[in-house]
């Protein structure tokens, strides 16, 4: 029993691959020796796999249910969809015996509504936005009727006629306000408050009203409505029918004399000359008429066509963008929260902030940039501004990778809403990346401000002068022999944050202030401390010792103080390294990781130039210029523009063999110095030039060492 | 949705949505053991036996689909059907290819496998309990002994043998009066 437990043991470790490597060889020879062993084994997968079917099983049963829910979901989807066509079609045929239709001449009052008129709206009206247009048709809108077959349908019963009527859309309003209706199939009425009358008391209507509108667009509408577009015996081409009708409860209302109804017709391809009809049936056939000179514009389309490329910044938009994830919020307010913080959280998330070592750059980065959501949602025309061009690239890539979005909305449409992110972030200063490099740093412990000061040096480099923390602790302690260790300053530190040692001002003299020290009591006490101060050498105080450190002449100085920076380091293709590896690796020629463009900020870096941002000119009082280079022969080069009187350089952004230096200002002295590396060697040029627009500038490449590229790039300074 | 989106699934360990998607196959496998005489109820257990084959296989690394789900399932539930009737002759196994014999073994050893899930479903619910939790959940046997309120992991853990033995026991009766 015992081994048993333990075989099986054995064989779980083994299943799940618990086991070394020597304890599965032996496993495994113990297999095939052991047949024991092996029966235990075998039937142990057995019984395995067996509990495994459960467990599969269970999965199946699931698949299997949904599979029938899904099916079952779907066959009494479509059998519904299939009765209650059935149903319509049938209360269809049946309810037309009681409508009462008789589209007779003497009960429709043909009245017309548009911008400029101001007759009546009665019971019925039809509206016919129509180009004139001469008999010979020339397109499927234009439509011929002739009198018999128009007269043949509609002398049919008027069963059949109803049962193909279109239904009208009801929509309820308050008159007292303005209001717009978009109908269905996209007709536009603007409907000013307090337009109708009942025509019974003559009074403006006011509350509710229903006004009900049916649209005839489609040629199938037109013609199953029995509707022509015939205006006395010359072929009209339609923009669309409309028959409007207003009531209140059962009293149909009237339009007053000198109120309107705007309507626009959705025209899909723009029409000029096109006119309103009113209708008027004759013969039993409609006859469009007239009714005014005026050109009906055909609002809507230029309206359509402006709000498609309206642009609604983020901050405003009526609907913002949803950043996906956060459609379940609530309110506007919740959504576009969410959606600026997941954008700024996915930024945070993807920001690669080594970039910004080694480019010089210390301290807060400010990156400004702007995109748009375009009506799809897509993330386009990303357009970044950052101190330097590494920065603004890396926030172009990013900002390239945010998801697609539901986009913005104004007034119900999608629109593009430009989007602006700023983005800040800290390149570590040096003292922190000196930490950050584990360098071991003497740090400055001057207690009194200005007693010693350090100096940075790099890293591996033998420095000599100023006085460091060890003599400052002897001056304190009154003791040139006080034995003093990095440990003790280690400790001195520490001693410092717990306020153990604290500096303070004293009139040592009347009208004399002098720096001094107080070592608290508990640091006295303290074993271990090395702190033990003669009474006779101590000022006294609540048990402290307040001390005015030596004249600095009282303790030689021998040591000396460091503050270690580690040394600047530069991309070689997606590696960070050395100056001197920088410049080792330059001339192997199968090296192809380093690019023409690391070479150009390695150069223009060790030179000492600052770096400047185009945004720099954007404020500037000089002209300012796009600056664009076209290079033939660039082959990737790197070009930088480095300013004479700034002493600073700008990159250039490479784009289509095209470089651009974006915005700088007119009539710059400048040189354009160009870097190349190809094939383990450097080439370069460099031509002064004043800054113009459409530069036409050749690079004749020579070909330079590392040195002779620095000294030609620290030359153009003087 | 085509074999190579399934396989995705099943690579993502969405096994239940694949088995989902491979029910679609279902009423044609159906069509083939109604037509073998057999009733709807034999359909269904035929298609889930070769639905737990398949999933086996596609567990182990070294299986490769070289036909389709169809295909395969097909052929997995023509076995599995002939097997439960117990009507294949030796003439028939001899005329097997390779693969049909591959697939045949296949079908032998999940027989196999199905007492060994009889022999488990016997014994006590707690036991079942926690033999499922320790090869399904891969819980510890500490976790275990939290779950299910034993005194401590060792409890489980002895436990967790005694239930084990338990069903071999039966699992191997079986055996031997199947066999018999």
């Amino acid at each position: 029993m015992e081994t048993y437990t333990q075989y099986i043991e054995l064989i779980n470790d083994y299943l799940n691959n618990l086991l070394s490597k020597e304890a599965r060889v032996d496993f495994e020879t113990k297999l095939q020796n052991d047949t024991a062993f092996n029966t235990i084994y075998q039937e142990h997968i057995v019984f395995v796999n067996g509990i495994e079917r459960i467990e599969i099983k269970y999965d199946i049963q699931k698949a299997k249910r949904t599979y029938h829910t899904e099916k079952w979901i779907k066959i009494s989807g479509i059998s519904i969809l299939v009765i209650g066509v059935l149903v319509m079609l049938y209360t269809l045929v049946f309810n037309t015996s009681k409508m009462e239709p008789t589209p007779n001449s003497d009960s429709l009052n043909t009245i017309i509504i548009d911008s400029t008129s101001n007759k009546k709206i009665s019971s019925k009206t039809f509206v016919d936005s129509t180009k004139v247009n001469e008999i010979e048709t020339k397109s499927e809108h234009e439509i011929r009727y002739t009198t018999t077959t128009i007269y043949e349908k509609f002398g049919g019963t008027s069963s059949t006629d109803l049962e193909i009527k279109k239904h009208p859309q009801t929509i309820s309003f308050n008159t007292q306000k303005d209001t717009t209706i978009t109908c269905k199939e996209g007709t536009v009425l603007k409907i000013t408050k307090g337009s109708f009358i009942n025509p019974k008391t003559g009074k403006t209507v006011t509350g509710k009203v229903d006004i009900k509108v049916t649209e005839y667009y489609k040629l199938s509408d037109i013609l199953l409505a029995n509707l022509s577009t015939v205006s006395n015996d010359r072929q009209l081409e339609t923009g669309g029918m409309l028959y409007i009708e207003a009531t209140q409860g059962d009293i149909k209302l009237e339009l007053k004399d000198d109120k309107s109804i705007d309507i626009s017709f959705p025209t899909k391809n723009k029409k000029t000359g096109m006119q309103l009809f009113s209708g008027e049936w004759k013969d039993e056939n409609i006859n469009w008429k007239l009714q005014t000179d005026d050109v009906l514009e055909n609002l809507d389309i230029s309206e359509e066509h402006i709000e498609e490329l309206v642009e609604v910044p983020f901050s405003v938009v009526e609907e913002v963008p949803i950043f996906p994830g956060c459609e379940d919020e609530v309110s506007n307010e919740a959504i576009k929260k969410c959606t600026s913080d997941a954008i700024s959280k996915f930024i945070r998330k993807k920001f690669n902030t080594d970039v910004g070592l080694g480019l010089g750059l210390t301290g807060r980065q400010r990156i400004n940039s702007i995109f748009k959501i375009d009506t799809e949602g897509n993330i386009i025309f990303i357009q970044s501004r950052a101190s330097h061009p590494r920065l603004s690239e890396e926030v172009d890539r990013i900002v390239a990778l945010l998801p697609k979005m539901i986009p913005g909305k104004q007034r119900g449409r999608a629109v593009i809403v430009p989007y602006s992110l700023p983005i800040n972030f800290d390149i570590l200063e040096d003292e922190e990346l000196s930490k950050r490099f584990g360098s071991t740093t003497v740090r400055d412990t001057s207690l009194t401000g200005s007693l010693i000061s350090s100096e940075s040096v790099e890293m591996d480099t033998i420095y000599t002068s100023n006085r460091g923390s060890i003599e400052f602790i002897r001056e304190v302690m009154h003791d040139k022999d006080f034995p003093v260790d990095s440990l003790f300053i280690n400790e001195w530190e520490q001693y410092k944050t717990q306020k153990l040692i604290r500096s303070i001002n004293i009139e040592t003299k009347p009208n004399y202030i002098e720096s001094a020290i107080v070592l608290r009591k508990p640091l006295i006490e303290m074993d271990g401390s090395k702190f033990k101060i003669l009474e006779d050498d101590s000022i006294t105080r609540g048990g402290h010792i307040i001390r005015v450190p030596w004249d600095k002449a009282q303790v030689p100085s021998s040591s000396r103080g460091y503050k270690l920076v580690p040394k600047p380091i530069f991309q070689a293709g997606s590696k960070m390294v050395t100056g001197k590896a920088f410049e080792a690796r330059l001339g192997d020629v199968a090296d192809n990781t380093i690019s023409s463009r690391d070479v150009g900020y390695y150069a223009l870096r060790t030179s000492n130039l600052g770096w400047i941002n185009c945004d720099r000119f954007i404020n500037g009082r000089t002209t300012r210029i796009k600056y664009k280079l076209k290079i033939k022969n660039a082959e990737g080069a790197s070009v930088n523009m480095v300013f004479k009187s700034l002493n600073s350089a700008l990159p250039s952004w490479y784009t289509n063999d095209v470089y651009d230096f974006q915005t700088v200002g007119a009539n710059e002295d400048v040189v354009l110095v160009a870097i190349k590396r190809k094939d383990g060697k450097l080439y370069y040029d460099m031509v002064e030039t004043k800054t113009k627009s459409n530069p036409q500038i050749d690079f004749d490449f020579k070909e330079v060492t590392i040195e002779q590229l620095k000294k030609a790039i620290e030359n153009i300074k003087s | 949705m085509s074999d190579q989106d399934i396989l995705v699934l099943f690579k993502n360990g969405q096994r239940e949505k694949a088995f989902k998607k491979l029910y679609h196959l279902y009423p044609r496998i159906e069509k083939l053991v109604l037509s073998k005489g057999g009733s709807k109820d034999d359909a269904s257990d035929v298609f889930q036996e070769a639905l737990i084959i398949l999933n086996r296989n596609l567990e182990t690394s070294n299986f490769k689909l070289t036909s389709s789900f169809y295909t395969y399932l097909y052929s997995v539930s023509r076995f599995v059907w002939s097997d439960l009737q117990k009507s294949h002759t030796k003439q028939q196994l001899q005329e097997l290819n390779t693969q049909e014999v591959q697939v045949f073994q296949e079908v032998i050893e999940e027989k196999n496998y199905q007492l060994a899930e009889h022999a488990f479903l016997e014994i006590g619910k707690r036991c079942q309990q926690l033999l499922q939790l320790f090869y399904h959940q891969a819980m510890s046997f500490k976790d275990i002994a939290k779950v299910m309120q034993f005194k401590s992991s060792k409890i489980a853990k002895n436990q967790k043998y005694k239930c084990l033995q338990k069903a071999k026991d039966i699992y191997q009766t079986k055996l031997k009066s199947v066999q018999s």
